[in-house]
Formats: structure tokens, sequence, C-alpha cells
């Protein structure tokens, strides 16, 4: 078993016990279980996900929308903080679905190198709080 | 007469003051309620943030990165967080006096980047420091953007090599009644590993076993984990330092409460023995009109 701790700006989202934990990096979704090896990474924007026991199914994950962040393996435990991280409680597909519109409106009226790049970011942001929502509907059901 | 009239409204006007001071220590209770749960979670953060920044730290890539070799002989950049209000004892002057006192130790000139009506107020007149620049109006729990114009601006100056250090001069929320002014260094990142000793050598123990990998590139790793880290220490700061301010709010309005309370009260015995005084001149001087028609 992993140890894993997800903090965020406004406080500790996740600290517990987990088998699984999937990250999406900037060099794609990394699956980290225990005796990874020691690793440092930069997350990109999207949907992080964590399997708690051996045996759950991909419906009994637990998900999470981050904006980036920061992410330590040292084979024991996972420690990864982003300065915005979202719970599948907290997130809603109507307002997930109107930051994604404005996010697009963004993008297509950046005028500089700079806020096309913020606008970008914005974007997944959005789009991994929308795919969230989703995955909370998919559940539900 | 005229004295209880006197007396009367110096009562009135204190009373007056009683109650702003009253209203100031209520709410400057509740919002202290309220941030002092955000000190947690800004600490718990900033704990995770540095534990990753150590961890980097040690890194071959690391020591290679400005950011973490020793402080360059270059003027160090002091970032000040003072509170918009006043009416909070002893708040921003225990700022000024630490940041004066090390801006006497620095070599060169000090750059400062203030947060807070009352510090940009107080470092606009004076000498001796080059004010980059003042941000007001910023919120209790504020929103991690706030500080984004400030860290491009740390980015940029220590390129440019314009700055050799960076340090966080704010106030630590300890309990309502104790808060501390402390200094932190920002930059250069290498105080993590000579903060103390004994500890360090364990850790270091175990971090010689570990290697870690960064993926995908250093740079990229680098970048993202000295945004996260001087977002989650410059938060950290803001929210302990207005912690700090309401709580000693809160304080000098409680004392400033109670000193109105006790010259209410030594104003009003003023104004009984007065009036008591005026009336018994009257009697007297009834009865001795009295006594002289009678004669």
């Amino acid at each position: 078993m992993l140890h894993f701790q997800l903090v965020s700006t406004s406080g500790t989202k996740y600290d517990d016990e987990v088998y699984e934990v999937l990250v999406p990096t900037r060099a794609g979704v990394v699956g980290i279980f225990e005796d990874h090896m020691p690793l440092i990474s930069a997350a990109q924007p999207g949907v992080l996900s964590v399997r708690k026991k051996t045996n759950d199914p991909d419906s009994a994950m637990e998900h999470f929308a981050i904006n980036g962040g920061v992410v330590e393996v040292d084979g024991k435990t996972v420690r990864f903080i982003a300065d915005d991280i979202t719970t599948s409680d907290e997130v809603s597909e109507q307002e997930a679905n109107i930051a994604l519109k404005r996010a697009e409106e963004l993008v297509k009226n950046a005028d500089s190198q700079v806020a096309l790049h913020e606008a970008h970011r914005l974007l997944h942001h959005s789009s991994a709080k929308l795919h969230l929502a989703q995955l909370k509907k998919r559940h539900h059901r | 007469m005229a004295q209880t009239k006197i007396i009367q409204r110096r009562i009135r006007s204190i009373k007056n003051a009683k109650q702003i001071t009253k209203a100031l220590e209520v709410v400057a209770a509740s919002r202290m309620r309220k941030v002092v749960e955000a000190v947690q979670r800004s600490r718990t953060y900033g704990n995770l943030a540095s534990t990753i920044m150590e961890r980097i730290a040690h890194s071959q890539e690391a020591r290679q990165h400005p950011l973490f070799s020793r402080a360059a002989d270059k003027p160090t950049l002091y970032i000040v967080i003072t509170s918009d209000r006043g009416q909070a004892g002893a708040f921003n002057s225990n700022i000024f006096h630490l940041t004066i006192q090390s801006a006497k130790t620095e070599r060169y000139r000090p750059q400062v980047v203030v947060y807070g009506r009352k510090g940009a107020r107080f470092f606009a007149h004076l000498d001796g420091i080059e004010l980059k620049g003042a941000y007001e109006d910023i919120a209790d729990m504020p929103s991690v953007n706030v500080f984004a114009p400030l860290i491009e601006m740390i980015d940029e100056a220590m390129a440019d090599g314009q700055i050799g250090a960076v340090k966080i001069i704010y106030t630590e929320f300890i309990s309502p009644l104790t808060q501390k002014v402390s200094s932190f260094q920002l930059l250069p990142i290498n105080h993590l590993m000579s903060n103390n000793a004994s500890t360090m050598e364990q850790s270091a123990q175990q971090r010689g076993k570990t290697v870690y990998e960064f993926e995908p590139e250093i740079k990229d790793v680098l970048d993202e984990a000295i945004k996260l880290y001087f977002e989650a220490k410059l938060m950290q700061a803001r929210i302990e330092s207005a912690a700090s301010e309401h709580a000693m709010r809160m304080v000098a309005m409680g004392n400033a409460n109670r000193n109105a309370s006790d010259l209410i009260d030594a104003l009003t015995l003023e104004l009984n023995a007065t009036r008591q005084a005026a009336i018994t001149q009257e009697i007297a001087e009834i009865t001795g009109g009295a006594e002289a028609i009678a004669a």
C-alpha cells in the first residue's frame, strides 16, 4: 500500500493509504503503485484518480480535477501539491460547462503568447472539471 | 452648572468612542476566527511544499540552478506584509522596525515590495530603500493569483541578476495573544539544507539512497515546483499576518474599551460630586438668605 497526500491551498483533500494513484503529467498519465521509483514530476491540468484497494473496479475510484502541480514519489509515499484541486463533491457539470465556454473564448481572443498559454491552461483545467463531473454522473446512475 | 455640562459632554463622547471600539473588537474577533482555520490549512500546504522543495534541492541538477545556489553579492528584495487599516496596536510598527533593522545590515540598498496601505505609505517616505511595488486591499485569504505579478517580478530580477536574495517579513500567528514578527528567506533555497544540523544528517543519510528521477525534464519540474513553493510561502505569510492583525486589533480594541469604561466611571463620579456641590451651594445660599431676612 502507498500513502497518498493531496494538498491544495484550501487544505488537505486526501490523506490515506491507497493502492494506486493515476497522475496526469506532462509526459502522459503515470500510474503509481508501491515501490515506484523515486520520482518528482510536474503535473498537467487533468483528472487525478485514486484506487483505494487492490480489487476496486474503475467505478469505485476517486477522482480529482487538478490545474497542474507537483508530485513527489519516494516508493512509500506520494505527495501531491497544486494550488487548485477540485473534488468530485465540489464540481457541477453546469458550472464546468460554462467555465469551459469561457476558456474557449479566452483562447480565441488571446492577444499575446502569455495570455494564450494561460488560456490554454484554463481550458485544460475546465475540461478536466467537466470530465470529473461526467465521471461523477456515471457513478450515480 | 456649567461644570456639570462639560463633564456630561465628555462622558457622552467617550461613550460614543466606546461603542466604536466595542464594534471593532467584535468584528476583529469574528474575522480572526475565520482566518485562524485558514492558517492551519496554509501551514499544511506550506510544509508539504517545503518538503518537496527540500527533496529537489538535494538533487545534483538543482545545485546548478541559480535559485538554489549561494546568495549572490547583490541587493536583497524584501517582501513586507502590513495591514490596510490601523487600530491594531503595534502590528505595523513592529513590522517596520524589523524591516529597518534588517535593511541596516545590508551592504546594498535593499529593494522592497510591500503589501498593505499602511506599509505603502510608510515606505514611500523612507530613505535608504528602493520601493519596487506596493499592493493595497489584499484579502485576508487571497487567491494565489494575487501574487502572480510579484512572482513574475522575482523571476525576472533573479534572471537579470538584479537581486541576490528574497526575504519575506511578516507576522507569525502563534496564538490570539502572541504574535511574532518573523523574517523568512524565500531565496536562495539552500537555507533548507543548513537549517538544523542534526536532523539534516539523518535525512541526508536517508536521501543518500534516494535518487529522484525528474519527469519530463528537470527544468519543467523545477519551474512548476518553484512557482508552487513561492505561492505556498507567500500565501502562508499573508494568512498568518491577517490572523495576527485581527488578533492584535481585537486585543488593542479590548484594552481601549476597558479604558473607556474606566474613564466613564471616573467622570461619572466627578459629575455626581460637582452636581452635589452645586446643590449644597444652592441650599446654603437659600438658608443664608432666609436667615439674613429673619435677622
